[in-house]
């Protein structure tokens, strides 16, 4: 048998290697400046604790990803998978675009609110080439701190204290920067919007805030809907009764007319974004919980238990629990595709995430102005988001193996 | 017991009451998620103590809450909903100017999707098994997953900008007002974009519809008489195939209207979903609290609707349990 994972695996590959060759001064600063900090640590943790800055977790936990993620592909591609591993397509590209976004700032050419140039740089289509400017403060004094704190010192000025510029590849001669500048070409892959800003850049970041919140979302949605289940099955018939009425009451009230309604009277931010869709999403699990419950209960291993003597929760846990926890599962990836949806519609509104912060939803809502003549603003962040919904739906449904 | 069809009704309608009730709770308390209360919104911080004080007095902010929750219901009852902040308007008079403009919309996405959902699910009546019966399901499932308002953006790009077929937004031409074809003109992509994603969700039902009845002995009884396919499709498949179909419809209501929340949105449509988006940027709290009020009162409609359509096609379901 041929490898069946192989060809989606080698181009996940060639794309890493190019990424780790076209970036390693960023993914090598993160590197060293996390080994240096971490050597500090050990050595002098008073200083260590004072040189650190909290921009750079994010360089750490994206190089760390970045090395974890680069070693298990070489290994699925050395190990010979069984059936159980294949790779298929919808799941790749969940996994790519998750890997991507946790290593945003490694994936994205340039920080998403990096404006450009905007004579030159302004709209420009997608796969135009374009010139990166980076400067980095100059060191203001030579540290005399041993070569650890001094190589710690360089490592993290490269990553926080510096300023991108981008700009046309033709207006590259007219550059000029204080301290440190290093020039290199960039790939404006999805064009660039209205302020010059790489596209491509800010859908890599978008994902990542599009897919927390999604995530979050989610989670909460299933850790609601499974207690409401779980309590209206096994409660008695009053809880169950009222529960049950509470949870018609909120399936009849459509529920982006209840985030939106709700987040006008919330002040606005990211965490209530999560909580309104944490708390409109939770009825369709719980109804599925509820009824998995009631089947259960009447098998022949719970009345066992029960006879046996079993506590309840005890039941709860070792009897019912194991037994829901795949169709949770299922739920869960279904409501991760609601919740990232739902933020998406909510941003394109305008009530979500707020611009400059990127994500899905404002991304496309900010290219609504720009439908006449920048396709490319709404054709790439849609499809990016469509790709993603509808991986998830092909996945779970493969994982019920019947319709939803 | 079994129920004639009025009964029935007067039943479904008992069961809605509380319902509203629920509706009018929940949207009750949205209000007071809010921190502090509606003058701190309304009002400039400089404003003297006085004259807030006095502001809270005349909108019965300064009663107990439960005061204000029995107040509350009594005048929604009796369709008061407050004035409109923006409008100086009752609440109840600026949404019935625009409800009839979103049913129009509405109305017309679920005719599209019923059409589109039926034909995209009747090939699996012949292509059941094969391969190509595979790739339609994946693309069903495909269309039924792309977000509804990127779809609208790309018809919008296409039809509108490019190809110039459809006007991009409004309901109506500014020198056409009232042209019925010209209504037309307008509705076609909102609708279609309202109506893709659902259609492809209905088909998905409408198929395992058809794929269950298809395997009843009637049909098996049909075919050995040796009645032509298209008879057997028409008169013996379909009729029986179309009860999840309306009570997918009723679902689709909620569906439907959160659809219009954005697509109104995207095309300036003037209705309920506009109105929404119009009164949160305003800061529009009463207005905003009879929208997601009325949204939820006609969803619980659709739903009732529907029921009570499946009840007159089918006598089985007026069955109590």
């Amino acid at each position: 048998m041929t490898r069946a994972s192989s060809p989606i695996a080698l181009i996940g590959l060639a794309i890493y290697l190019l990424l780790t060759f076209m970036r390693y001064e960023v993914i090598g600063a993160s590197l060293i400046s996390m080994a240096t900090w971490g050597a500090m640590l050990l050595v002098d943790p008073f200083s260590a604790g004072e040189k650190w800055q909290f921009e750079l977790v994010e360089y750490w936990i994206a190089a760390v990803i970045w090395v974890a993620g680069g070693l298990h592909l070489v290994r699925s591609l050395v190990r010979r998978p069984n059936g159980r591993q294949r790779l298929r397509t919808a799941e790749a590209l969940l996994i790519g675009i998750g890997f991507a976004a946790l290593t945003a700032p490694f994936v994205a050419p340039v920080s998403p609110v990096v404006q450009g140039d905007l004579l030159t740089t302004r709209l420009l289509p997608p796969v135009s080439f374009g010139i990166c400017i980076t400067t980095t403060e100059p060191l203001d004094t030579l540290h005399s701190g041993g070569w650890i704190a001094d190589a710690f010192a360089a490592s993290s000025r490269i990553l926080v204290h510096r300023s991108e510029k981008v700009f046309a590849r033709a207006d590259g001669s007219s550059l000029h920067g204080e301290g440190h500048s290093i020039a290199r070409p960039i790939v404006f892959l999805f064009g660039t919007d209205d302020s010059g800003r790489d596209v491509f850049s800010r859908v890599i970041f978008g994902a990542r805030v599009s897919m927390a919140i999604g995530l979050a979302a989610a989670l909460g949605s299933v850790l609601i809907g499974a207690s409401m289940g779980f309590a209206a099955g096994l409660g008695g018939r009053v809880l169950d009764t009222i529960l049950m009425r509470f949870t018609d009451l909120m399936l009849s009230i459509p529920s982006l007319f209840l985030v939106v309604g709700a987040l006008a009277f919330l002040p606005s931010s990211l965490v209530t974004v999560i909580l309104m869709l944490a708390w409109t999403g939770w009825m369709g699990i719980a109804r599925l919980v509820r009824a998995e419950v009631l089947r259960l209960r009447e098998q022949e291993f719970v009345l066992a238990a029960r006879l046996l003597g079993h506590s309840s929760l005890r039941i709860l846990f070792r009897h019912i629990v194991p037994h829901v926890k795949d169709l949770l599962l299922t739920a869960a990836m279904l409501q991760f595709a609601g919740a990232v949806l739902a933020e998406a519609s909510l941003s394109f509104l305008g009530l979500g995430v707020q611009p400059p912060t990127p994500s899905w939803g404002n991304l496309l809502g900010q290219a609504l102005a720009y439908i006449r003549n920048g396709w490319w603003l709404s054709i790439f962040p849609g499809g990016v988001l469509a790709a993603v919904l509808i991986a998830l739906f092909h996945v779970a449904e493969r994982r019920t193996g019947a319709s939803l | 017991m079994f129920n004639s069809l009025p009964t029935y009704i007067l039943r479904r309608l008992g069961e809605i009451l509380p319902l509203l009730f629920g509706l009018l709770t929940v949207v009750f308390f949205l209000a007071r998620l809010m921190p502090g209360d509606a003058t701190d919104a309304l009002i400039s911080p400089t404003i003297p103590a006085s004259v807030r004080e006095q502001l809270r007095e005349q909108f019965g902010l300064d009663r107990p809450l439960v005061d204000q929750y029995v107040s509350w219901i009594r005048s929604a009852l009796r369709g008061d909903l407050g004035v409109s902040f923006t409008r100086a308007e009752p609440v109840t008079t600026v949404i019935a100017g625009v409800l009839p403009n979103t049913l129009v919309l509405g109305g017309a996405a679920l005719l599209i999707e019923v059409v589109l959902g039926v034909l995209l699910a009747l090939p699996v009546l012949w292509l059941h098994g094969t391969r190509r019966e595979q790739l339609l399901s994946r693309l069903l499932l495909g269309v039924y997953a792309i977000p509804s308002f990127w779809i609208g953006m790309i018809l919008l790009m296409v039809f509108s900008y490019w190809l110039g077929w459809f006007p991009s937004s409004q309901m109506y031409s500014s020198d056409q007002y009232g042209s019925f074809s010209n209504l037309i003109a307008h509705l076609v992509l909102p609708a279609l974009t309202i109506a893709i994603p659902a259609a492809a969700a209905l088909a998905r039902y409408m198929r395992s519809s058809l794929q269950n009845v298809q395997r009843q002995e009637f049909v098996l009884f049909a075919r050995s008489l040796g009645l032509p396919r298209t008879k057997i499709v028409r008169s013996y498949i379909l009729p029986n195939a179309a009860s999840p179909l309306i009570a997918l419809a009723g679902v689709e209501f909620g569906v439907l209207m959160t659809g219009v929340l954005v697509t109104e949105t995207l095309y300036s449509w003037p209705g309920m979903g506009q109105l929404t988006v119009h009164a949160i940027f305003a800061r529009d709290y009463p207005l905003i609290m009879g929208c997601v009020l009325v949204a939820g009162v006609v969803v619980a409609i659709g739903n009732l609707a529907a029921d009570v359509a499946n009840a007159i096609l089918d006598p089985r379901l007026r069955f109590t349990r």
